[in-house]
């Protein structure tokens, strides 16, 4: 067993501290960098870590508790072993591999092997749901993993992946392109046309293009960005949400490992717009394989005058960005959770009023927008508003990223204009017999084969780019069940409905599966759905029961009158 | 110190800047009922039983009035047919998970709640934080705080161990709107209420001739079943 000693760890938490800054917010790097360390976060480090930040030790174990990724109670194997369980990958015979990985292990699901060397573990949304099952092995991931592939993988990593068969990276499927993804601009470009222009100027051309954030809820681009530049504050901030947790969404992995020079150009423009001097890009843990090549991009930015000091030459233009890591919450995609985790807090939604805009990071002005919308931002500064807002409707302009998986001939990612029918979406990905379609993910709703005329738009069926397929024989049940073990397993637990809620609606889905649910407490249960929209704190509390009222509309007579065990 | 004009429930109210709206109501005398307030401690917005609507009538939302600032020419009401419904919803839920607490019990009581479909846990915390911030605030401990998170979050103090920095004060059993005024169930000796003897399940349900000593007020068993129930908050019950 690894002794540690008390004063060895003070000494450590100070030379992190010398790293990563001394203010609350170098907690959680500095408790990743302990948890990669020592496996674990034992109570000792979080005592040492609580006195080191003079804050109370209850916090801290409050803070560690909050995130899956860390680990407080017992040692985690060498390597981790993270299987995905959110719907797309459960589609495609996870459990086979599960099972597998069980056998060959001979441990269970949250168990730790006896010689120390692997800890199996089941997790959400790995951002690879068209090429599932994806399994995530310490940071290195692996697609559409077979039984048959366990037994090679676990070799390979009890030789510590040298001259490993399996790639590296695994790229992302893109089966159309449009006017987004073949924007054909160089590094800086964007950020050179902007600098020729006024910050006024520039939220004119993002207002006329008519650009609506991109990570489902819509909020117009421009206004965001003028609200914060308005603000008489010195200190401003500017965050992209890479925390793309959403099940079915794997877009923005694609664009940081694709465009992610238009990216940071768009978080400079930002910058530049709200005159803000400090940056970040909160990226899920989930995609710590990407961290090394982002931070070469951005040093090399900062070399070639494009980040740092007088950007361009622009006098007084200072601009940094620096990249921190989620730790496994998928409520920290909400804005307002994201900046209490950047904050190094528990990564709970706060209340709004007030903003980010208004009172964000550590009170300052910040605007927190979608990779995609950066991206979109920097575009439409190179090639005007009319360029981007000549597809798409009347009330959303552009072109989308999908991230389309589930069962049908060509997953991937496709850009497509908003006001895309979902009968013709289908069209294009083979999937004509689909039985129902998930738009917006586990918080958004399901569409069933009646209404396939509707429209991929905000004004009807919102979306941050999540659609999953379901085929003809998908067992709707099974698919809300999935979606309510990530709601219950994800929720924060803050407010009434959404932590009690979603327990309840588990509950129900139990009983439905054993052939006892009255349609009356079926109804009743649809307006809890009804209840938690309403009055959940955030948004994705808000969005818990979505899933489930909307399949249980639409699919009653499917998932009531069951007789267990008959399937 | 500018004064905000607003209307809550068709009545103008003038308020100072920064008050929230359930400050503003309750100095109006419109009850909000609450469960994670309290005046001396910073607002939360967990419980969700104050949530009240903005806007105009179809085009409104629902905002947690503790929590929400007053703007001028705010429409505000407070208990519309919506409200009460989602309030009776948010009580049934926390009279699920936590059903021996008299404040929710009286609280679910006045909403109209006579009987509970959902299967009771029999939690002794309904995560409402109030002595967490407490601790925190009032006694500048923070010798508890929340750990773990959804279904699994609880209130405890570091690593599970007695606190170094407790001092035993009190305070947070003191706000703890459970344990208060906790009510044990039925108990021939000691108790003098025992309505509850008589009811399945539990004493959330309405008893005619019994009569009630707990302060306060409750009325739970006492008073006749439609007395006192606002047409609006009574929840659907077809399931009888």
């Amino acid at each position: 067993m690894q002794v540690v000693y008390r004063q060895q760890i003070a000494q450590e938490i100070e030379e992190l501290k010398q790293e990563f800054g001394s203010d609350r917010s170098a907690l959680l790097p500095i408790l990743h960098v302990m948890q990669e360390r020592y496996r674990y976060i034992p109570d000792r480090v979080l005592q040492s870590i609580a006195h080191a930040f003079d804050i109370h030790p209850a916090e801290v174990e409050g803070v560690v508790s909050f995130y899956s990724f860390f680990e407080t109670r017992e040692k985690l194997g060498k390597y981790v072993i993270r299987l995905c369980q959110t719907i797309s990958c459960d589609m495609v015979a996870k459990d086979n591999v599960a099972r597998q990985l069980e056998n060959e292990l001979g441990i269970k699901f949250g168990e730790t092997t006896r010689d120390g060397m692997f800890t199996l573990k089941y997790t959400n949304c790995l951002g690879l749901c068209d090429q599932g099952p994806a399994m995530l092995v310490n940071e290195r991931l692996f697609a559409g993993v077979t039984p048959d592939m366990v037994h090679q993988i676990l070799i390979e990593a009890r030789r510590n992946f040298v001259r490993s068969d399996f790639p590296c990276f695994i790229p992302s499927n893109v089966c159309r392109r449009g006017p987004i993804l073949d924007n054909g601009t160089e590094p800086g470009e964007g950020l050179r046309a902007a600098l020729e222009q006024h910050p006024e100027e520039i939220i004119a051309i993002i207002e006329a293009s008519q650009l609506r954030g991109r990570g489902g809820a819509g909020f117009p681009t421009a206004f965001k960005w003028q609200l914060a530049a308005q603000d008489p504050d010195e200190q401003k901030y500017v965050v992209c949400n890479a925390d793309e947790g959403e099940p079915g969404t794997f877009k923005d992995r694609y664009l940081l490992t694709e465009h992610f020079e238009a990216v940071l150009d768009g978080m400079t423009i930002a910058a530049y717009t709200i005159g803000a001097s400090q940056g970040y890009i909160y990226l899920r843990i989930e995609y710590l394989y990407l961290r090394d090549t982002l931070l070469a991009a951005i040093t090399r930015r900062r070399e070639s005058g494009l980040l740092g000091d007088k950007i361009l030459g622009k006098e007084g233009f200072t601009f940094d960005i620096d990249i921190r890591m989620g730790a496994g919450s998928y409520v920290c995609g909400e804005e307002t959770a994201l900046i209490q985790s950047l904050e190094g807090e528990r990564g709970e939604p706060r209340n709004r009023p007030p903003f980010p805009v208004d009172t964000g990071f550590f009170g300052h002005p910040t605007i927190v927008n979608n990779v995609e919308t950066f991206l979109d931002a920097t575009l439409i500064v190179v090639k005007g508003p009319e360029w981007f807002s000549q597809h798409g409707t009347d009330t959303s302009k552009g072109t989308k990223l999908f991230s389309i998986s589930g069962e049908c001939e060509r997953p991937g990612i496709y850009e497509l204009p908003f006001g895309t029918s979902i009968h013709d979406l289908l069209k294009e990905v083979g999937a004509e017999d689909a039985k129902a379609v998930q738009i917006g993910g586990a918080a958004g709703r399901c569409v069933s084969r009646d209404h396939f005329d509707r429209t991929l738009g905000f004004e009807d069926l919102s979306t941050g780019g999540s659609i999953i397929v379901f085929g003809p024989e998908t067992d709707m049940l099974e698919v809300a069940r999935n979606f309510s073990d990530f709601f219950v397993d994800e929720s924060c637990g803050q407010c009434t409905p959404c932590r009690i809620g979603n327990v309840k609606i588990r509950e129900c889905i139990t009983m439905l599966e054993e052939g006892r649910c009255s349609s009356a407490y079926l109804n009743e249960l649809i307006k809890l759905g009804d209840t938690m929209r309403l009055a959940s704190k955030c948004g994705l509390g808000q969005a818990g029961g979505n899933a489930f009222r909307t399949i249980a509309g639409a699919f009653t007579d499917e998932i009531l009158g069951r007789i267990p065990g008959s399937d | 110190m500018k004064l905000i004009s607003l209307n809550i429930n068709g009545l103008p109210v003038e308020v100072e800047e920064g008050t929230t709206l359930l400050e503003a109501a309750r100095a109006y005398g419109v009850n909000i009922p609450t469960l994670c307030h309290d005046d001396g401690l910073s607002s939360y917005g967990a419980c969700r039983l104050c949530v009240v609507e903005i806007g105009p009538p179809g085009k409104s939302k629902m905002v947690s009035s503790c929590t929400y600032r007053c703007e001028d020419g705010l429409e505000v009401r407070t208990h519309s047919a919506k409200i009460m419904k989602t309030r009776a919803m948010m009580l049934e839920l926390l009279v699920s998970s936590s059903p021996q607490s008299k404040t929710i019990q009286d609280l679910a009581s006045a909403h109209g709640m006579t009987k509970q479909r959902f299967r009771p846990e029999h939690e002794d915390c309904i995560l409402c934080g109030l002595c967490v911030r407490m601790c925190a605030e009032q006694m500048m401990s923070s010798a508890i705080g929340f750990v773990g998170r959804g279904p699994n979050r609880r209130i405890t103090t570091a690593f599970d161990e007695v606190s170094e920095v407790c001092r035993r004060c009190g305070g947070c059993m003191y706000i703890c709107p459970v344990c208060t005024s906790r009510c044990h169930g039925p108990d021939e000796e000691a108790t003098l209420c025992n309505a509850c003897l008589n009811f399945s399940p539990s004493c959330v349900a309405v008893y005619d001739d019994v009569q009630c000593w707990m302060p306060p007020e409750c009325g739970t068993c006492v008073r006749p079943e439609g007395d006192y129930l606002p047409a609006t908050g009574r929840l659907a019950t077809e399931e009888s």
